[in-house]
C-alpha cells in the first residue's frame, strides 16, 4: 500500500478514535494532538485546555500541567511530529484544503509572499501563542487561547448548536472568536498548512521533540541530486534536502515518496 | 551517532517512566476524565446556556453555598427550595395551588423538610424551609440571604438550585431565585409552566455537569 494510503487510513482511524463519545466512551486522556473536548463526541481532553487550567488564577497545579506535557512527550519522544501528520484530525482537515493551496501557491503574488525572508520567523509565532496565551493569560488574566480558538469553534461551537437545538447562546468571546475562525478558514485555504506551520501551540511543544525523536527523515547528501522536489512536495515547507530533524516536519512521508533517487528516507533506532 | 543514541533512550524513558508514574500513583487521569472530558466546557465553545431566567453562580451575600446544598446536589439533584414564613397569603396560594397538586406533595405548611419529587417526569429535591418553625436547622434559615440575589426580603422565594461549568473551568452551583409569584399577570398555567421550564433545564445541566461536580 503506498504510504499516502497508508496515512489516510491512519487519519481516519484517529478522527473516529478521537470521537469515541459519540459511542459513549470518554477517557482522562490528552489529545496528543489538535482537538476541542467541547465537541459532543470528543473522548478526550485537550491538553491547552489543562495546561491553562495548570495556571489560572495565579494557580499553580503542577499535575495538570506535567500530564498534558509528558503525554506529548512521550508520543514526541517516539515519532516527532509525526502526530500532525498522521493522527491530527485538523492536521487531517489542512490535508483536505492543501490542494486549494497549493495551487493559490503557484499565484504571483503568493509566491512573492512565500519568498519573503521574514516568512521563517513567522513560525515562532506559535511558540509565543503557547507561552503568551496559554500560560501567561491565564495566570494573570483569564483563559485566553481556548476562549478564541478557532479549532473549538469548528469541532465545539457548531456541533453543539446542532446536537442540543436551542439550549445554548453565544457568549461575550463569540464575537472575536467567530473572526478568528474565518481567518483560519482563510489561513488553510490559502497557505498549505497554515495552522500548523505558523499557529499551532500543540506543534510548538512537539516540535522540539524532532530533535531526538526515534523516528526521523534522513537525507543521503552524498546521493542527493538537488533536484529540489522533496521541498516542493512538503506541505510544511521545509528545505529538505537541507534539513537536520527539522522541527517543523510532520514526518508524513511525501519527501520519502516522492524521491526518485530514494535518498530520504524514514529512519528508526 | 551513539551519544544521540543514548540521548533519545534516556529522555525516551525519563517520559515514558514519568508518565506512567504520574497516571499511577496520582489521581490525574480521574481528575482530567471528570473535570475536562466529561463536562460540557462552554467557554471552549464560546457559549452560554439559554435558560429563561436569569441564573448565577455568584450568591447574594458572597457566602459559600450550605453544606446541605452541596449534599444534595452531589447525590440527590437540582434543587427547589420554597422559604415560606407565617402569615404569608402568598406562600399559601403557591403551596395550595402549585406546589402540593403539580408535584403530588402533602405537608404540613408548618414545618420544614426535605423531599425527593418525581412527578410529570421531573425528578428533583424539593426543599420547604419555613423560617417560623423553631425545629428549622439554622444552616437552612440563614440559606435565604444566600440566595436572596435582589435582596427583597420577600416571601415567598423559590430558589432552583443546579450546577454548572462556570467558565473558570469548575463546576459549580448555579441558581436563580423567583419571589411571590413571578410577574404581575402570570397565572397559575404560567407559573406551573416557569417552575416545569426551569426544573427540566436544571436536570438536564445536572446530568450533564454531574461527573465534574462529584470530584
Amino acid at each position: 500500500m503506498r504510504l499516502q494510503i497508508k496515512r489516510l487510513w491512519s487519519q481516519i482511524i484517529f478522527v473516529i478514535g478521537t470521537n469515541l463519545a459519540a459511542l459513549g466512551i470518554k477517557t482522562g486522556f490528552c489529545y496528543p494532538f489538535f482537538y476541542c473536548h467541547a465537541c459532543p463526541a470528543a473522548s478526550g481532553a485537550c491538553p491547552l485546555r489543562a495546561i491553562e487550567k495548570s495556571f489560572y488564577d495565579h494557580s499553580f497545579d503542577w499535575k495538570l500541567l506535567l500530564y498534558p506535557v509528558l503525554l506529548l512527550g512521550f508520543v514526541g519522544s517516539i515519532s516527532g511530529r509525526a502526530v500532525c501528520g498522521w493522527a491530527c484530525p485538523i492536521g487531517f482537515l489542512q490535508r483536505g484544503t492543501g490542494n486549494i493551496a497549493r495551487k493559490i501557491r503557484k499565484n504571483p503574488i503568493a509566491t512573492k509572499i512565500g519568498q519573503l525572508r521574514i516568512e521563517p520567523f513567522f513560525r515562532y509565532i506559535k511558540y509565543i501563542l503557547l507561552i503568551g496565551l496559554v500560560v501567561v493569560t491565564p495566570y494573570f488574566i483569564n483563559f485566553m487561547f481556548t476562549d478564541v480558538c478557532p479549532v473549538g469553534m469548528l469541532v465545539g461551537t457548531y456541533p453543539l448548536l446542532i446536537v442540543y437545538p436551542g439550549k445554548f447562546i453565544p457568549n461575550q468571546f463569540y464575537i472575536y472568536a467567530l473572526v478568528i475562525f474565518i481567518l483560519f478558514i482563510i489561513l488553510i485555504f490559502i497557505i498549505e498548512r497554515g495552522w500548523c506551520r505558523y499557529f499551532c501551540p500543540i506543534g510548538a511543544i512537539l516540535a522540539p521533540f524532532n530533535k531526538v525523536s526515534l523516528i526521523k527523515v534522513s537525507v543521503n547528501k552524498d546521493e542527493c541530486i538537488h533536484c529540489n522536489i522533496c521541498s516542493t512536495v512538503c506541505p510544511m515547507g521545509i528545505d529538505v534536502p537541507n534539513m537536520n530533524r527539522d522541527p517543523e516536519c510532520i514526518l508524513c512521508g511525501k519527501c520519502v515518496e516522492k524521491c526518485p533517487k530514494n535518498v530520504v528516507r524514514f529512519e528508526r533506532i | 551517532m551513539e551519544k544521540i543514541l543514548v540521548i533519545q533512550v534516556i529522555v525516551f524513558l525519563l517520559i515514558a517512566g514519568s508518565l506512567g508514574g504520574m497516571l499511577a500513583f496520582t489521581d490525574i487521569y480521574d481528575d482530567v476524565q471528570s473535570g475536562i472530558v466529561e463536562t460540557i466546557c462552554l467557554s471552549c465553545a464560546k457559549l452560554d446556556t439559554n435558560l429563561p431566567v436569569e441564573f448565577t453562580f455568584k450568591t447574594a451575600n458572597g457566602k459559600p453555598h450550605p453544606d446541605f446544598i452541596i449534599d444534595i446536589l452531589k447525590t440527590r439533584g437540582p434543587i427547589l427550595i420554597q422559604f415560606g414564613e407565617k402569615a404569608c397569603a402568598a406562600c399559601e396560594d403557591m403551596i395550595n395551588n402549585i406546589i402540593k397538586p403539580y408535584f403530588n406533595l402533602q405537608f404540613d405548611k408548618t414545618i420544614s423538610f426535605d423531599r425527593d419529587v418525581e412527578a410529570h417526569g421531573l425528578n428533583f429535591t424539593y426543599v420547604y424551609i419555613y423560617i417560623d418553625d423553631p425545629a428549622t436547622p439554622q444552616e437552612r434559615i440563614d440559606s435565604y440571604d444566600v440566595y436572596d440575589v435582589e435582596h427583597i426580603r420577600g416571601f415567598p422565594m423559590f430558589t432552583i438550585i443546579t450546577i454548572e461549568y462556570d467558565h473558570s473551568g469548575k463546576i459549580k452551583p448555579f441558581f436563580a431565585s423567583l419571589y411571590g409569584k413571578f410577574e404581575p399577570n402570570d397565572n397559575y398555567e404560567k407559573m406551573t409552566k416557569t417552575f416545569t421550564e426551569l426544573i427540566k433545564n436544571s436536570e438536564e445541566l445536572w446530568n450533564r455537569n454531574l461527573p465534574g461536580f462529584e470530584k
